[in-house]
């Protein structure tokens, strides 16, 4: 078979095989779905983050800094809202309610695997596609409907309720049924999204794998996206039972949650937890995968303990079933049940703690480079590290009392959520945008970027473990000054971490424009996707890959210099073929071989 | 261990952790500290390993190999799963220990009730029978305690979801709409502290705050409270009815918004015809009777002497002979007054 088999000109790809807007959104290609996501995702975290930084700039002054005369109505209710610093309380409420419901149902929970995992998981099986392509794109549009359903609400609704949506708060006064009812529809219409892409998922790891990939010869990734999957398709239906049971307590008046109604606003947190802890595992199980891949790549060496990561991420995924109670240590459940989360919680701290030492033993004695996506990677390990080990303080009883719902937490889940899952999403992005776009950027402002985002980070970040174990509430609009330095030193951080995804943007647009064409294996990676071309034809490979051994073995690999990237000897037969559909050469005629 | 001696000796706050006001609040600076102590432990370990390993391993021409290393050593993994597996089990039962303590209550404890609404607190101390002094919005609301004695929260919630977080002790839990929910402590070193609610609810959520005074001991406690009550007294008469109503009790029986409780409403009380108040007299005797001065006085002092038609005899309310000072009563009948039929409700302020 040669390359010319595929019958489209040399130099022929994935992104200019068809043209025009309409060829994109009605493709099937899993590539150009997965660009559309990623495309999306990046456009709310934007959006996101923009909220973010208003809420730390408002959050510079505390309480006292401000005269406040407070006046009342007749009914003892504050009659008007003095503005602090920026803005009201009321639109400080609704600021933080939109950056943590897009930051988590918009942003974390789809980028890395309906973006990056769209794109590189069938190559990495060497398949053409998905098992189905046209689920796929009904899964983006879902997301697509679901976010403009999510957005109205909580915009036009004005909803200030935080995206944890807790009764009776959510179900009364300044929030309405119906918006509630509207904010949930939009989050199951986004979880049925993912529904469909975890089955896909599914369906594709278990009946695509080249011949010879057996399960424990998947690229870690898969496994990760295996586990993802599998907590997707089980945990979103309790977050449509949970929306089915809110609009029949409003149509029959049958009293769920509502106390008014006889109900138990309690319940609603063990149903909204019951989806919303599984999809923490949903957003750091897929980070723990990409981090993988970068670390063994740049480290030149295969993954230690390979199995073990393996199974611990398939562990995650069925242990996170069983915690989500951590969440109601303060809400009057008994402390029976109590016992039973704290001590189940701990055994989501193990998984974790094997994946950081794997990490670490395949760092050791590597050969380790630090383009780009190493420094996310490394960054990742170090983050992650400190968002897990302060887990330990929600996971035991005594120390998670006072420290719930403080800003120790909102530091714990940023650790957790953003340094640790979505800088692996930005290392994956770096890692795999000569693949997708077929242009190398600027290493070095790359680089910058990433340490200026790592120290931001923790400067932004680490503060708040301070202030939380002092005693600073969440979701406060007003604080006593003793807290104001702390507020100051994590807002100008944010600054410093918010110029730093600005670089890290600026470099990737700069390399669509100037940058240099990309080889097809810039890394030097093992896995399936760098033995094609970047960007890869739409078929993603030009001979059906055949794997005879585990995923990361650097050694058949020869570097050709910083323009050609790295050859694998195993694919040597392709290799030609592959240069010169790079090159759009015109054709070679070894590429001609049925050995496999 | 002395835990009040070692609470005194930490009073002053650490840089992780606000001052300490209990015995159960130190014994969760102790986890607080040992995890912390872990954490390091851990980070540094970690963190110093891969600077280590990234300054000793750096590729330093773009083709070197790697040195040889196994991919896996079964003991290394057993190791380092059974470790942190034992740490964990060890963590979580000193956690649970101490949670127990912060949890159960000792058997005898001082009582206070708290009601938690948007967005204050309200403090009652049926015991020793005082209103706190969150009564109206104006009011910086104040948890007042004495030293030394175990007091309990009994809390719930007006609207929506609160929770009552005191840093010092350590403690929080949530005040629930519908339910009853405990939390007890006891303070050790006198002083004032703040509570917070740590429950998102609404608009002024942040400054739904209060303060906690610790009085060192029972008489000063108790002191204060005469203190307090004396200042009530000096209201507007119709402002100590008020407040006799909701600090007294008479509240739990007595609605003003018409409906029928375990006794009558205030509501439309005063002024009614005798036609339609009709009373059973000692005699047995059910007849009509008019309400004014007299008739209040008379049930509050001696309920029992007459019993409005239609609800338990004998009456179920207590005498409240002694208990309410003549100011207080005449309190009473300026606020019925103002609940009568012709009169407007109560405006505050
Ligand atoms: C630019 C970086 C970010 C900054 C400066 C930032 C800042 C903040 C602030 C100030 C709050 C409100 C805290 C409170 O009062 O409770 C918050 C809450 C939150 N953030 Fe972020 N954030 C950032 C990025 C992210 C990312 C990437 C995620 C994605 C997982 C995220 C998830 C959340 C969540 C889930 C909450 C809780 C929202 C709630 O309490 O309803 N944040 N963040
Ligand atoms: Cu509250």
């Amino acid at each position: 078979m040669s390359h010319e088999s595929n019958g489209y000109p040399p130099g022929d790809n994935y992104l200019n095989r068809t043209k025009g807007f309409l060829s994109w959104i009605t493709t099937l290609d899993h590539k150009r779905i997965g660009m559309m996501y990623l495309g999306s995702v990046l456009f709310f975290f934007l959006i996101g983050g923009a909220f973010a930084i208003a809420l730390r700039t408002e959050l510079l002054t505390p309480k006292d800094s401000v005269q406040m005369p407070q006046q009342y109505d007749a009914k003892g209710n504050p009659a008007s809202f003095p503005k602090k610093f920026l803005f009201e309380k009321d639109t400080y409420n609704k600021l933080f309610t939109l950056h943590g419901a897009i930051m988590v149902f918009l942003v974390i929970i789809p980028s890395i695997p309906a973006s990056l995992g769209n794109f590189v998981l069938p190559i990495m099986l060497g398949a053409k596609d998905v098992a189905f392509p046209r689920l796929n794109l009904w899964s983006y549009y879902l997301y697509i409907i679901g976010t403009v359903c999510f957005l109205i609400t909580l915009a036009v609704g004005q909803l200030d309720t935080g995206w944890t949506f807790y009764t009776p708060y959510s179900s009364s006064s300044a929030n309405s049924n119906t918006n509630v009812i509207m904010a949930t529809m939009g989050a199951f219409i986004l979880g049925f999204s993912s529904i469909f892409t975890g089955i896909n998922f599914l369906v594709t790891i278990h009946t695509m794998r080249p011949a010879g990939m057996t399960w424990f010869r998947m690229p870690l990734l898969l496994w990760a996206l295996y586990a993802t999957s599998v907590i997707q398709v089980l945990a979103t239906p309790v977050l449509g039972i949970t929306l089915l049971m809110l609009i029949v307590e409003r149509a029959l008046q049958i009293g769920i949650f509502d106390p008014a109604l006889g109900g138990d606003p309690v319940l609603f947190q063990h149903f909204f937890w019951f989806y919303s802890h599984p999809a923490v595992y949903i957003m750091i199980v897929p980070g723990m995968g990409v981090a993988s891949e970068l670390i063994s790549t740049f480290s030149r060496k295969t993954i230690f303990g390979y199995r073990q990561i393996a199974l611990s991420s398939v562990g995650l995924a069925l242990i996170g079933f069983l915690v989500w109670g951590h969440h109601l240590f303060t809400s009057t459940q008994s402390d029976i049940a109590n016992m039973i989360f704290s001590f189940l919680t701990f055994f989501v701290a193990i998984p974790s703690a094997i994946k950081v030492f794997n990490w670490l033993a395949t760092l050791y004695k590597g050969s380790i480079s630090f383009e780009t996506p190493m420094l996310y990677g490394l960054s990742f390990i170090v983050i992650f590290t400190i968002g897990g080990l302060t887990g330990l303080f929600h996971a035991t009883l005594s120390t998670s009392i006072p420290l719930h719902d403080t800003y120790f937490v909102v530091a714990h889940f940023h650790y957790v959520m953003m340094g640790s899952a979505l800088i692996a999403f930005i290392g994956g992005i770096f890692y795999w945008w000569p693949k997708m776009t077929g242009k190398m950027y600027n290493d070095l402002l790359g680089r910058i970027a990433a340490v200026i985002i790592f120290i931001g980070f923790n400067g932004t970040f680490f503060p708040q473990f301070v202030m939380g174990s002092k005693g600073m509430p969440r979701r406060y609009y007003n604080y006593y000054a003793e807290y104001q330095p702390y507020h100051k030193a994590s807002t100008y951080s944010s600054y410093f971490m918010a110029c730093g995804f600005v670089l890290a943007g600026f470099t990737l647009v700069q390399s669509l424009v100037r940058g240099r064409k990309a080889p097809p294996n810039p890394w030097g990676g093992a896995t399936l996707e760098w033995q094609t071309t970047s960007p890869p034809p739409t078929e993603n490979f030009y001979h059906t890959p055949v794997i005879d051994d585990i995923p990361y073995n650097y050694e058949r690999q020869t570097y050709l210099g910083p323009d050609k990237g790295w050859k694998d000897e195993h694919f040597a037969h392709e290799w030609d073929d592959i240069v010169a559909h790079q090159d759009g050469l015109s054709s070679t005629p070894n590429g001609n071989n049925n050995k496999h | 261990m002395n835990w009040a001696l070692f609470a005194s000796d930490l009073k002053d706050k650490t840089y992780w952790l606000p001052a300490q006001l209990s015995k159960e609040a130190a014994e969760t600076d102790v986890h607080f500290y040992l995890l912390y102590w872990l954490n390091v432990f851990f980070f540094v370990g970690i963190f110093g390993l891969v600077v280590y390993f990234c300054v000793k391993y750096r590729r330093r021409t773009p083709d070197q190999k790697p040195l040889p290393a196994p991919s896996h050593n079964t003991v290394l993994e057993l190791v380092w799963s059974i470790i942190p597996s034992l740490i964990c089990i060890g963590l979580f039962y000193i956690g649970f220990m101490v949670y127990q303590d912060l949890m159960q209550p000792p058997r005898e404890t001082f009582k206070i009730n708290v009601v938690g609404g948007k967005w204050n607190w309200e403090f009652t101390y049926p015991q020793t029978g005082l209103l706190g002094t969150s009564d109206g919005p104006e009011a910086l609301p104040e948890l007042h305690v004495p030293a030394n004695i175990p007091i309990e929260l009994v809390m719930t919630s007006k609207d929506v979801i609160h929770s009552l977080y005191i840093p010092v002790l350590r403690t929080k839990k949530d005040v629930v709409p519908g339910r009853y929910s405990k939390l007890w402590f006891n303070a050790q070193i006198p002083g004032t502290y703040n509570i917070y609610c740590a429950e998102y609810c609404g608009t002024s959520h942040s400054e739904m705050t209060a303060k906690l005074v610790v009085h060192e001991n029972m008489a000063k406690f108790l002191e204060w409270q005469k203190r307090k009550e004396q200042e009530i007294d000096n209201k507007k008469p119709v402002e100590l009815g008020e407040y006799v109503w909701k600090a007294k009790g008479c509240r739990g029986c007595h609605s003003i918004d018409g409906s029928t409780g375990t006794g009558p409403t205030f509501k439309g009380l005063w002024g009614m015809p005798a036609e339609e108040h009709k009373t059973w007299k000692t005699t047995g005797s059910l007849t009509p009777t008019k309400v004014d001065e007299n008739y209040i006085r008379m049930s509050i002092n001696e309920p029992n002497d007459e019993v409005r038609e239609g609800f338990a005899r004998p009456s179920a309310m207590p005498s409240y002979k002694g208990r309410l000072s003549d100011k207080q009563i005449a309190g009473v009948i300026e606020y019925l007054k103002t609940l009568g039929r012709d009169s407007q409700p109560p405006v505050k302020q």
